[in-house]
Parts: structure tokens; C-alpha cells; sequence
């Protein structure tokens, strides 16, 4: 690399790049035909959802909720399978030492992979919620401001669950992180509410209860009932203290994958 | 037999080497028992809840260990490179194949067997009574649903890309009950062609709802163990597709250049 | 983002992260579509529901799917007990045909729901389905069927109130089944449900007939502190009724008041009679013929309580 490509190297140029390349392995790897497999069972669930026939509203709203949430999954699924491969991938294959040679931090790096993660798990929940979306008919009231919060919601707790699996990745065997992080994402507020319920009562409940709101409760990022609820719109603070309430977690996230990948021998 | 033999006890010897299994029994394990510590209101007869949730999280983690070690075994085998100095050796393609079947059969076998020890141990450890003969049913008709997942896994490995794989094999696995509720379902309206087009389906697409056992063993104590007649028949459908889905494997990997 | 300056900050608010998990509450809110007892009923009982099975994204379609399995030792038949009078008489009953979604020709008969998996007659799969009724729980349909148990649904309950317990029906249902074997937990589960829901006045009113039946010892017996903790209730649940129940709702047309039900009327009138009875048996007669009146009018005249009342005042 020139001086002059140096210096064109900002950090964000340098994120934007690495993330380019998780996107393009992504592509080579034909990893999107992932996407196309759900879209189409989306597709044919949908469409038999149909022809079995919706015989009344509550049973429109439950297909919709269903559909909505089975697309949240599923870009969960794939979000958390892409960002806990990268960095065990590329230390198994080796080309993590010619990247890292570069003039590239290693949190610029982590950053990289981490957008390219969410970015792939947003895709998938767009297509497939779309599909969802368009093909359910709509027998009760929702609110269209409140589907746009649902979808940015959704994109806060991908953004999440990709940084999430990425320190997973750098402190734990692959399997046990994906199972890890699996769980936290789909049992994480019921386990809270169980310490909590245990606690309930005694000296430690207040403890407990602080202790849990450690565990990142990505139930509070899933507006899909809401919305299906027909219930209205976060008020502009509230949604505010949520993305607050991510951008903190994220925050830590990152501070704790490059202490942890600062430290760890390549 | 021998080369067989071999590449099995490789693909086992990697299968238990490897922490993966160890690390979702644990979880599993955890996870049970962290359900367990709930007070129930100190209630006698609640077994069936122990049973369920059990059951329920151990057959879904050993399905996901045959589904992810079938899948992922020639894959690698191509992308590492490993294949071309296998093949080099006098060792059949068919051999290959059924090595590295019976070696993830073998590691699958693993995990439910410490998955069952431990169902065991906890149903005692809670005083509750175990219908054996309809349990050692359950367990072997886990092992031949998941003979059929692995085949399957193997197959689509083959022809998809690895994720793509594993995915329609798992969503295969988790719908299996809710296929075969919407094909009795939607056949009486359908044109005699669509009736045609699912009773293919039907006799095409392996019916793994018919190998859970799991809802009788739940709530065991009502219900008899299956004849052995039934359990035959059981056998045979999964050795068909089982083999079936050898021979498609075996198609796939001989069309393809080494 | 070379230099680490931005990581300890970071790490430091996450260290605060509980004042703020709490102002996160995105999904407290009340008139819930999908916990309305009678769009759970609508939903849960067409095609589609029984084809998934026991796939549902909420723990209240969950339970309502496990507690007809589970009343039928595994057995799946198309959904049919009448869930209003499980939680609130704890009567395991069938439901009339309201709600059904048909799709045989033939007569649909409460007493004999057809098996989601179908019989051999209907069923085109030959082999296959026979293999299934085999393997799977399944009975007879066409056989009168028995409801089991349902203390064995207890620890599923439970689990349903730790992970919404706003979830009003769980600690209902929970305590009807564990009243009896278990009174003292099944009053301690109560008000674990009226501490997470205050405003629901069939908690309390539950809470008070344990209570009361506490209050009577083995030997005829009086527990004094029991008979006040009851009385509270019985009071609590009249105060939370009253708010709740629609103005001018008519027991005749109670399809145009879709947040309440003849259930709810029942515990409703329940409750003020409880209330009245305790305040006649250890508070004032004159209080309790106030009461009576005032009550009567509440519900545009309640025969029980007027009959009660005039009892109370020819007393003298």
C-alpha cells in the first residue's frame, strides 16, 4: 500500500471494506441460497395458510403474528450463524494474518464484520417479513407507524445479536457460542424472570433483579405483537431509550471483543 | 468392512474429540435442570412435565447434532482438501460413504446415549417411574428417525451448499408433525391431480412424525408399549429411505469431479 | 478507532444499564388482542391452529393447546373444552360449537371432537397414517373420551406466570388445581398474581374463598386473622370489579360487550355477595343491607342481594 492509499484508508473506509468482504464471501459461498430456502417455505406456508382459509379476523392477526415472527427468527438464526463463524473461519484458513497486516485495528476490524453480520440478518428479515406481510390478508386495524418501528426494532436486535455473537466468538468454542447465544436471544427473559421469581421475596431479590437486567432481554426488541396487537406507535423517548438501551449494550459489546481479541495470540 | 470401519472411527473419534457435543449436552443438561429448580409447589404426580421438557430439548439437540455433523462431513472433506488422498487409496466411494455414515450413526448414538443415561438418572433421582419397555421403544425409534435425518443431511449436502442443507433438513425435523397434519387436512378439497401430487409427497418425503414416540412416553403410564409387528414395519420404512437416500447420495457423489 | 479511550466509558454505562432496562417496556400495555379470552378461543379453534400443532408464538395460545392434550393424556383432538369454565369454576367441560371452524359435512357433537390425526377411514395415507395412530397418542373419536388430571398442567402454569405473569388465566387456572391438595401455596400463588396484576378483580375473589375456607378449622374452628384476610379480598375484588365491569351490560346480549363475559358476570356478583356476607357476619347489619342495595343497583338489580336485604332489615 502507497502513502497516498495509506491515507485513504480512514476507519470507516476500512470497516466498510471488511464488511464488503464478509458480504461478498457471503455471495461466493452461496450462502444466500438460505434465505431463498425460507423465502420460499415463507412463500408455501403462506399461501396454504390461504387455501386452509382464515375464517376470521383473530385468526388473520395470529397468521400475521406468526409470519412476522417466524421472519425475526430466522434472520436471528442466520445473523447468529454468520457472525459466529467469521472470525473462527478465518483463523482456521489462516487469512485473518494478511487482513490484520494491513494498517486496520483490530476493533475496526470486529466493526467491520459486525455491520456485514447485520446487514445479512436485516436482508433476510425484510424479505422474509415482506413476504409475510403482503401475503396475510389484514382483517384487523394495525398501525402503519408501528410496522416501521417493528422493522427497526428488529434491525436493533440483529445489530445486537451479531456484536453478541462475535465476542462469543472470540472467547468460546464455536458450537457452545451459537448455542450460547441462541438461548439468550429466545430464553434469556424467561431465565431473568426465573432468577427474579426465585429471588422473589427474599434478601436477594433486589440484587437479583439488578443482576438479571445484565442479560440483554431481546424479548423488549421484538415489537411484533405489538403491532399485531394493533396497538400504536412507541412515543418518540421510548423508542429513543431503546436504541439507547441497545446502543449501550452494543457499546459494551464491542469494549469487551477488543479487550478479549486484543489479547488473544494469532 | 475394514476401510469402513476406519473412516467411521475417524468420524467418531473427530465427533467426541470435538467439545461440540459435549458443550449442547451441557446446555441441554442445564437447561433441564434449571427448569427443575422452579418450586412446583412441592406437588406429587407432576412427572409428565419432567418427561416433556426432557424429552422434548434432548431429541431437538441430539436431531441437531445428526443433522449438523451428516451435513457438514463431505463439505469439508472438499473444502480441506482431504478427499483427493482418501480416494487415492483403494477405497470405494460407496465404502467412503458408508464410513462416514456409520461414524456420524456412531456419534449420534453417543450423544443420546449420555442424553439418556442422564434422563435416567434425573427420572430416578426424582423418584419417578420409568415404563422401560416403552422407553427403550422411544430410544430406538430416535435412533432410526435420526438415520433418516443423517442419510437425508448427507444427501443434501451434496447438491446444496452446507447451510442450505442443514436448514431444509432441520425444517424437515421441526415440521414434520405439522406436514402431516395439513396433508390429511387439505386432501379431501383438492383436484384428483393435487390428490396425486400428495400422496407422492407423502410417500416421497420421509414422514418423521411417525418415529415420535416422545408424546406416549410423556404420558407413558396410559399407554401400552407398540407391537412388535409395528415396530418391524417402523424398521423397514427406515431402512427404505434410509438406503434411499444412500443410493441418491452415492448418484450425486460419483456425478461429481474430484 | 485506534486507541481504546471509548472502552472503559463503554463498559462503565454498561455497568448502569439496569436503571434504564427498566424504562424499556415496549410491550406493557393493556387490551390485548392477543390475551382477549375470546380471540385466544376464536384463533385457536380453526383449521390452521390445529395443523400447527402446538406451534403458537404466545404462552397463552401455548397453554390453551397443551391444556386440551394434556386433559386428554397426549391425545390431540380439534380444541373443544370450555376454557371459561376451567379457569373460573375449574369444570372441565365441553364447549358448544361456537367458534368452530368446520370442515366435515357431518354434525359436530361436543361430547365426541373429531382427532386431529384422522381415523383410517379418512385418512389417504394408508401405511403411513396407520403407523402414526400407532405411534402417537390417538383414540377413537367415535369412543367417549375421559378428561384426566389436570394437576399434572400445574408446572406448566407456573412456568407461564414466570414468564408473563400478567398472564391473569395462568394463576387462575393454577390455583384451581392447587386449591385443593394445596391451599396455603394455591393463596400464596394468588397473590403473587394480584401483586402482578392489580387490577384484576377474579384474583382476589379466588384469593378470598381459599382464604375463607382457610379460616374454618377441622373442628369447627375460627381463624380470626383468616376471616379478615378474606373479608379484604372479597372487598378488593368488588372496589377492582366495579371499574372494570361496562356500564349497562345485559346478561341477555353479552355479544355486545366483548371485554367481559357471563363468566366474569358470575365471579362479578360472586364477589359483592361474598363481600356482603362477611360484612353482615362480622361487621354491621346496617352496613350490610348499605351494601346490599348500593350492589343491587350496581347491576341493575341482583335478586340474591335483594332478597338478602330485606331478610336483614324484617330481621329486627
Amino acid at each position: 500500500m502507497n502513502a497516498a492509499a495509506r491515507e485513504s484508508a480512514t476507519p470507516l473506509r476500512s470497516v466498510g471494506l471488511v464488511g464488503r468482504g464478509v458480504l461478498l464471501e457471503t455471495v461466493r459461498r452461496r450462502e444466500l441460497y438460505v434465505i431463498l430456502v425460507f423465502a420460499a417455505l415463507f412463500l408455501a406456508g403462506v399461501l396454504v395458510a390461504r387455501a386452509v382459509g382464515i375464517p376470521n379476523p383473530e385468526t388473520g392477526t395470529f397468521v400475521l403474528n406468526l409470519g412476522l415472527t417466524l421472519a425475526l427468527g430466522a434472520a436471528h438464526v442466520l445473523a447468529i450463524l454468520t457472525a459466529a463463524r467469521q472470525i473462527p473461519a478465518e483463523l482456521e484458513n489462516r487469512t485473518i494474518h494478511p487482513v490484520l497486516a494491513k494498517p486496520l485495528s483490530r476493533a475496526e476490524y470486529l466493526l467491520g464484520k459486525w455491520w456485514a453480520c447485520t446487514a445479512t440478518g436485516a436482508s433476510t428479515f425484510f424479505v422474509l417479513a415482506a413476504i409475510a406481510w403482503i401475503a396475510v390478508p389484514k382483517l384487523e386495524d394495525y398501525s402503519p407507524p408501528m410496522l416501521v418501528q417493528t422493522f427497526l426494532a428488529g434491525v436493533l436486535s440483529l445489530a445486537l445479536v451479531a456484536a453478541l455473537s462475535l465476542l462469543g466468538s472470540i472467547l468460546i468454542p464455536h458450537a457452545m457460542n451459537v448455542v450460547l447465544v441462541a438461548l439468550v436471544v429466545w430464553f434469556g427473559h424467561t431465565f431473568g424472570g426465573f432468577v427474579v421469581a426465585r429471588a422473589a421475596g427474599g434478601v436477594f431479590a433486589g440484587f437479583a433483579r439488578w443482576l438479571m437486567a445484565y442479560v440483554p432481554n431481546f424479548n423488549k426488541l421484538n415489537l411484533v405483537a405489538r403491532y399485531t396487537d394493533g396497538i400504536g406507535p412507541l412515543p418518540p423517548g421510548e423508542f429513543l431509550v431503546m436504541t439507547l438501551y441497545v446502543t449501550i449494550c452494543l457499546a459494551a459489546c464491542f469494549a469487551a471483543s477488543a479487550f478479549a481479541f486484543d489479547r488473544r495470540r494469532l | 468392512m475394514n476401510a469402513i470401519r476406519l473412516i467411521a472411527k475417524g468420524v467418531l473419534i473427530e465427533g467426541v474429540r470435538r467439545r461440540e457435543i459435549y458443550a449442547v449436552v451441557l446446555v441441554s443438561v442445564l437447561l433441564i435442570g434449571a427448569v427443575l429448580t422452579v418450586d412446583f409447589f412441592d406437588i406429587e404426580g407432576i412427572e409428565k412435565f419432567y418427561r416433556e421438557v426432557a424429552l422434548l430439548v434432548m431429541s431437538f439437540a441430539t436431531a441437531a447434532t445428526a443433522v449438523v455433523l451428516a451435513a457438514r462431513q463431505l463439505p469439508r472433506e472438499f473444502e480441506n482438501r482431504t478427499i483427493y488422498p482418501m480416494m487415492a487409496r483403494p477405497v470405494s466411494r460407496l465404502q467412503f460413504l458408508l464410513g462416514k455414515l456409520s461414524g456420524v450413526l456412531l456419534a449420534t448414538l453417543f450423544c443420546l446415549a449420555i442424553f439418556m443415561a442422564v434422563y435416567v438418572a434425573g427420572t430416578l433421582w426424582l423418584g419417578h417411574r420409568i415404563p422401560w419397555a416403552l422407553f427403550g421403544q422411544y430410544v430406538f425409534l430416535q435412533l432410526l428417525m435420526m438415520t433418516i435425518v443423517a442419510t437425508m443431511s448427507f444427501w443434501l449436502s451434496m447438491v446444496l451448499n452446507l447451510d442450505a442443507a442443514i436448514s431444509i433438513a432441520a425444517v424437515l425435523y421441526l415440521s414434520a408433525s405439522v406436514l402431516s397434519s395439513l396433508v390429511t387436512y387439505i386432501f379431501p378439497d383438492l383436484t384428483t391431480v393435487g390428490r396425486y401430487l400428495l400422496t407422492a409427497f407423502v410417500y416421497l418425503v420421509p414422514q418423521l412424525q411417525i418415529f415420535d414416540l416422545s408424546a406416549k412416553a410423556t404420558h407413558g403410564t396410559d399407554w401400552p408399549p407398540l407391537s412388535l409387528a409395528t415396530m418391524a414395519m417402523l424398521t423397514a420404512y427406515a431402512a427404505v429411505y434410509s438406503s434411499g437416500f444412500v443410493g441418491l447420495s452415492l448418484l450425486a457423489f460419483r456425478r461429481r469431479s474430484l | 478507532m485506534n486507541g481504546a479511550y471509548w472502552r472503559i466509558p463503554s463498559l462503565a454505562a454498561f455497568l448502569l444499564l439496569p436503571l434504564l432496562a427498566g424504562r424499556v417496556r415496549p410491550n406493557d400495555y393493556e387490551a390485548s388482542r392477543r390475551d382477549s379470552q375470546t380471540a385466544i378461543e376464536r384463533r385457536n379453534r380453526t383449521a390452521i391452529a390445529a395443523i400447527l400443532g402446538g406451534v403458537r408464538t404466545s404462552m397463552a395460545d401455548m397453554m390453551f393447546v397443551k391444556t386440551e392434550v394434556y386433559m386428554h393424556n397426549g391425545v390431540a383432538y380439534m380444541p373443544h373444552l370450555n376454557m371459561d369454565a376451567l379457569s373460573q369454576r375449574g369444570e372441565v367441560v365441553a364447549d358448544d360449537h361456537d367458534g368452530h371452524d368446520d370442515h366435515d359435512e357431518e354434525a359436530y357433537d361436543p361430547e365426541f371432537p373429531p382427532t386431529v390425526i384422522p381415523t383410517a377411514g379418512k385418512d389417504f395415507r394408508g401405511i403411513v397414517g396407520e403407523l402414526e395412530r400407532r405411534v402417537r397418542p390417538w383414540d377413537d373419536p367415535d369412543r367417549p373420551h375421559i378428561h384426566t388430571s389436570g394437576i399434572e398442567l400445574l408446572p406448566w402454569y407456573r412456568m407461564m406466570t414466570i414468564s408473563d405473569p400478567t398472564n391473569v388465566r395462568a394463576y387462575q387456572i393454577g390455583a384451581w388445581w392447587l386449591k385443593g391438595p394445596k391451599p396455603e401455596e394455591a393463596l400464596g400463588f394468588l397473590k403473587e398474581g394480584i401483586a402482578n396484576n392489580p387490577r384484576a378483580f377474579q384474583l382476589p375473589y379466588l384469593a378470598g374463598q381459599i382464604a375463607a375456607k382457610l379460616a374454618k378449622g377441622e373442628n369447627g374452628e375460627t381463624d380470626s386473622a383468616r376471616t379478615a384476610e378474606a373479608w379484604e379480598f372479597f372487598d378488593a375484588a368488588t372496589a377492582l370489579m366495579m371499574k372494570e365491569r361496562p356500564e349497562g351490560y345485559d346478561r341477555d346480549h353479552p355479544e355486545n360487550f366483548p371485554g367481559w363475559s357471563e363468566y366474569k358476570e358470575e365471579d362479578a356478583r360472586g364477589a359483592v355477595r361474598f363481600a356482603v356476607y362477611f360484612e353482615r357476619d362480622h361487621g354491621s347489619r346496617d352496613a350490610a343491607i348499605e351494601k346490599a342495595v348500593r350492589y343491587s343497583e350496581f347491576f341493575g338489580g341482583d335478586g340474591v342481594l335483594d332478597r338478602l336485604a330485606r331478610r336483614l332489615e324484617n330481621e329486627d
